[in-house]
């Protein structure tokens, strides 16, 4: 299990680089060259951290004007 | 403990960000119809790892939780890299628990799959976290968020076992795992590439 963890935060961790433009073009998408992500963040950071969230938003009531 | 982000998109030529930040308040008065009251959750799973002098630390696996409450619209998946830019949010994640409370305003992010929209994150004083997020869905929102990033001490218990402390994990003395090791390479190439263009 530790192995299996840990391969997964390795393959997790490369391809959020990876989604974000950092380490090389995605192929057969529409992501085009994500230069506004500064690669500058990284060499400031104290740590960094890798998340994958889910959120969902669900609606309570309308607001109508005036 | 304020955690502060605005994703804003360079492409509506707004030359600054906390302009753009009002004039997305401004949206959001009475006048038109808009959802006022809506409650959205985010759950998510990570895991840190903390700047040594000698390179990265073990990750320390963390969960992260919250709830919004505000105008949101829309579900989405959200992948994103956190920059910790105090060492005060490492310390707090590693004691426990480090809050993310306050106000927060995003715009979208990025889309894989398809419109290629690019958006830039900017951050606001205070900030001890910036994000940066890839997202597959759509979800604009305006929200007062409450929630946290904790440990999560049953991953991390399984990894190192139960008698290594989280500090121990994010200072050095827990080894870096090897299977980590090509995701320090491309972390510290991307650090190599910042700092000699």
């Amino acid at each position: 299990m530790v192995t299996h963890v840990l391969e997964d935060a390795n393959s997790n961790g490369l391809k959020l680089l990876e989604l974000l433009g950092h380490t090389k073009q995605l192929e057969g998408t529409e992501f085009e060259s994500p230069s506004g992500v500064n690669p500058y963040l990284f060499a400031n950071s104290k740590a960094l951290i890798f998340t994958w969230e889910w959120q969902a938003g669900a609606l309570i009531g309308i607001r109508h004007g005036r | 403990m304020a955690s502060r982000s605005i994703n804003w998109n360079p492409s509506r030529q707004v030359s600054n960000p906390l302009d753009f930040e009002l004039q997305c308040l401004e949206t959001l008065t009475p006048g038109t119809a808009l959802p006022s009251s809506s409650l959205s959750i985010h759950i998510g799973s990570g895991f840190l790892i903390n700047r040594l002098p000698n390179g990265w630390s073990a990750p320390l696996f963390i969960n992260l939780n919250s709830v919004e409450f505000g105008a949101i619209l829309g579900a989405e998946t959200v992948h994103s890299v956190i920059h910790v830019v105090s060492d005060r949010a490492v310390d707090e994640i590693v004691q426990g628990q480090h809050p993310i409370i306050g106000s927060e305003l995003t715009l979208t992010i990025f889309k894989t799959g398809g419109g290629g929209q690019q958006e830039q994150v900017v951050d606001l004083k205070d900030s001890d976290l910036i994000s940066v997020s890839v997202s597959k869905g759509l979800l604009v929102d305006f929200a007062f968020t409450g929630g946290g990033i904790k440990k999560d001490n049953a991953k991390n218990h399984a990894v190192y076992g139960a008698d290594v402390a989280a500090e121990k994990i994010v200072n050095g003395e827990v080894a870096a795992p090897e299977e980590m090791k090509e995701l320090y390479s491309s972390i510290n190439h991307i650090i190599f590439k910042a700092l000699h263009q």
